[in-house]
């Protein structure tokens, strides 16, 4: 969407903040050619979740293909990737990294296996807790504040990684308060920001996008993000959400 | 006037249509439209569904509705019971408790560990309320005093003597009911029915609040989800609305055929009141089922919003008693705080630029001889059966209009649009109210006074408003009232950092918020009807004085 923006010439562009090479090499590669956003962080849009009454670590699922099997029938679930926000990253990576028909059928096996779609991440979350679910694709924060409210719930970070949403920062174009804005992105961008943001924030997983930051402690140290280009994710996504509304809804 | 209620509701409604035929025109690019777009309803399965899923529930509950409002009306009309009254009173109620609160009621009453599983150990409600014939009757259950009134005001006068006569010739109760009662009640059970289907198929609040639980898209739900992801498609929710209005027009259509093969004006002065009586027998029955039936209506949703809102949660019982959710509702920074400001703000704006409106509007109808009065009666009707979500769109459609900003009419994003669009759905009852009560000044106090030179504006003020005091205050309580309450209009129309009571409440409800979304919601509720009755309170003894002098 923001690239998209950025693309149609709506975004302060060739504006470098201070902290641009103290990001993150990941971070970096999100950083468009025409140096219209910069990110200041990024999350899992899911990650798996399970109820530790139903499985335990070794009977979890513990990749996205897992999902589609068979002794998973009917307790799976997700957010509406038309609704949620951090959904659609979750299903344009599938779209992107696997190609369109692949990740269509993966995720028509998941629908053909009772895959339950729900509106927002929260309510797959109460889902997960009601006992509707017994596993799900859940957005990170959402997963790790079940854990932290002693909920029955582990969370697996799957090998091949995780669907990232990443945030980020833009100025517009047009704007009367170019010098107010950008000192507010380097603010968002400065180091102690973002520390101060996992420490006391509401929001508190997720990876910083400046370097010399610590995520929380019990965020997995093996959390691997992966991300779809932004360009392409922007380009397909009134498709790609169409194709999976209309498929959900059968 | 003509132009100021084609502005404000034929303008957006044709502006729907037209985006249809040429979808870039209020985007400064004149293309003919793609047709295919609105035969893509039969195509793309979440529209068929939409669509289906509108009908399903538009009929199913206009059946259910209209038999269960004139069973109710009925029995009412005919009897008396210890707790009749309390009937009457949950009826109006229920009319105008907006949707989505009564949805979210039975969301909090009937969801997987909701307070009937948590509490009573009703599991198998869930199952039995989140399928399409469940949401019917809950829809059924929100709608059916639609159907009542309709039905209960046709009952009262009754001509007797064509029953009697039928009996006299030996035609069984039956016979006379369905040859001769029933038949004469055709019209009202018409006009019932058909205010239940309007008001069903362009309803938002239930599929918005069901949704967090159950997946029911309908139309108005499809046209809000369009306008609502990205990339936003106006095209879409344009094609869909389109849809919407089909089967309004349809329905209406219907009901003019069926009414049309008839007259109807059988009341002479020979038509005696019907006589409301005690029944014979089984008192105690009527007082049960009543009581029953008020518990299940009205019990259930308003009851679970009053537990969760002062609960942790559905499964925490007595011992999780708490005003958490009150005391973060009026902490520092609350949502729910700006937002209740916001929507009184609007409302009241509303209420007053409708009341002008209104009260010139119906001037227009009673006194003037003006050729187009009928045209302008007809065009505030419209707005009464269009949905808020068409109205919604169509005003985005017209103020978004990049020239608008050159003359600083773009109206869209500022708070403004809502107070427009609270006029519009506040017009037709308004326009109705303050005409019943000029029906009753006669034009010849007008013409008195200005044969003694009063100007328009000196009789208006000095004559006409006074005698209409109560009217138009009860007009402007009720465009206040209803224009706080709207979730459709608001949720598509409200402007960044803008948000109103009941988008404030819709969104904590979808964050699965509950105790919150029903503290907010009860603490709004109280608040607006508190408002309302000091309104009464100050406006109405100045009324009786005012009369005792005049007389």
């Amino acid at each position: 969407m923001i690239d998209q923006l950025g693309k149609n010439g709506q975004l302060l562009e060739n504006w470098a903040p201070g902290n641009k090479d103290g990001l993150t090499d990941f971070a970096k590669q999100q950083i468009p050619a025409n140096g219209t956003y910069y990110p200041t962080g990024a999350h899992a849009a899911s990650v798996i979740v399970y109820n530790t009454k139903a499985y335990d670590a070794s009977t979890a699922p513990k990749t996205w293909a897992d999902l589609a099997a068979a002794k998973f029938k009917d307790v799976v679930g997700m957010a509406d990737p038309a609704v949620a926000a951090p959904a659609y990253p979750f299903v344009a990576w599938f779209f992107q990294s696997q190609g369109t028909e692949a990740a269509q059928s993966y995720f028509t096996s998941l629908m053909k296996n009772g895959l339950h779609v729900y509106p927002k991440n929260p309510n797959v979350a109460k889902a997960l807790t009601g006992g509707e679910i017994k596993a799900a694709a859940l957005q990170e924060s959402n997963a790790y504040t079940l854990k932290a409210q002693g909920e029955p719930v582990d969370i697996i970070w799957p090998e091949e990684g995780a669907p990232a949403s990443v945030r980020v920062a833009a100025i517009q174009k047009e704007t009367d308060h170019k010098d107010a804005a950008k000192a507010f992105v380097e603010f968002l961008l400065d180091p102690k920001t973002q520390q101060a943001l996992i420490d006391q924030g509401e929001e508190s997983y997720f990876e910083p996008s400046a370097t010399g930051v610590t995520p929380k402690q019990d965020r997995a140290a093996n959390a691997k993000l992966v991300v779809a280009e932004a360009a392409w994710a922007g380009e397909h996504e009134g498709e790609i959400k169409q194709w999976f509304a209309d498929q959900a809804v059968k | 006037m003509l132009a100021i209620l084609f502005l404000l509701i034929l303008l957006p409604l044709a502006a729907v249509i037209i985006q249809v035929l040429l979808p870039g025109v209020f985007f400064g690019s004149l293309k003919i439209g793609d047709l295919s777009l609105l035969l893509d309803v039969f195509r793309r399965p979440l529209w068929y569904a939409s669509l289906q899923n509108s009908v399903y529930l538009g009929i199913g509950t206009t059946l259910l509705a209209t038999i269960l409002g004139g069973a109710l009306a009925t029995v009412r009309a005919r009897y008396t019971f210890a707790t009749a009254r309390l009937l009457d009173v949950s009826i109006w109620l229920l009319l105008v408790t907006p949707s989505f609160i009564l949805a979210q009621g039975w969301v909090m009453f009937a969801s997987a560990d909701g307070l009937a599983a948590s509490w009573f150990g009703w599991s198998g409600l869930t199952d039995l309320i989140f399928r399409p014939s469940g949401l019917v009757l809950v829809m059924t259950l929100s709608k059916f005093p639609l159907a009542y009134l309709a039905i209960f005001g046709a009952m009262e006068w009754r001509a007797s003597r064509l029953s009697e006569a039928a009996r006299m010739s030996g035609a069984s109760p039956w016979t006379v009911w369905r040859t001769i009662e029933a038949p004469l009640l055709l019209p009202a059970i018409c006009s019932g029915a058909m205010l239940v289907f309007m008001d069903t198929v362009g309803d938002f609040g239930l599929p918005a609040s069901i949704a967090t639980v159950f997946r029911f898209p309908t139309l108005p739900y499809s046209i809000y989800s369009a306008l609502y992801t990205s990339p936003i498609r106006f095209d879409m929710a344009g094609a869909l609305s389109f849809y919407l209005v089909v089967l309004i027009t349809l329905a209406m259509t219907v009901q003019l055929l069926v009414m049309r093969k008839a007259r109807f004006d059988v009341l002479s002065s020979r038509a005696t009141k019907r006589e409301v009586r005690k029944p014979r027998r089984g008192a105690w029955l009527f007082t049960l089922s009543n009581l029953v039936f008020l518990a299940v209506t009205l019990g259930i949703p308003l009851g679970s919003n009053v537990l969760m809102s002062v609960t942790d949660g559905a499964g925490s019982g007595v011992s999780g008693l708490t005003l958490t959710h009150y005391r973060t509702l009026f902490s520092e920074g609350s949502t729910l705080l700006s937002g209740l400001v916001h929507s009184l703000e609007l409302a009241s704006v509303a209420a007053v630029l409708s009341l002008v409106i209104g009260f010139l509007v119906a001037y227009v109808l009673t006194y003037s001889q003006f050729k187009l009065r009928r045209t302008l009666d007809v065009i505030s009707l419209v707005s009464l059966a269009v949905p808020g979500i068409v109205l919604g769109i169509g005003y985005i459609f017209i103020w978004n209009q990049s020239w608008l900003e050159s003359i600083g009419l773009l109206l869209y994003g500022t708070p403004w649009i809502l107070v427009l669009a609270g006029v519009a759905g506040a017009i037709p009852v308004v326009t109705r109210m303050i005409s019943g009560a000029m029906a009753q000044v006669p034009g010849q106090l007008l013409n008195a006074a200005q044969m003694q030179g009063a100007s328009f504006h000196q009789r208006l003020l000095t004559i006409l408003a006074p005698l209409t005091k109560g009217a138009l205050l009860t007009a402007a309580l009720t465009a206040f009232g209803s224009s706080i309450f709207d979730l459709a209009i608001s949720s598509i129309l409200y402007p960044p950092n803008y948000m109103t009571l009941p988008v404030v409440i819709n969104k904590a409800f979808e964050d699965l918020k509950f105790g919150y979304a029903a503290a907010a919601t009860l603490a709004g509720a109280g608040l607006v009807i508190l408002i309302i009755v000091v309104l009464e309170l100050i406006v109405r003894p100045a009324r009786k004085q005012a009369r005792g002098v005049s007389e």
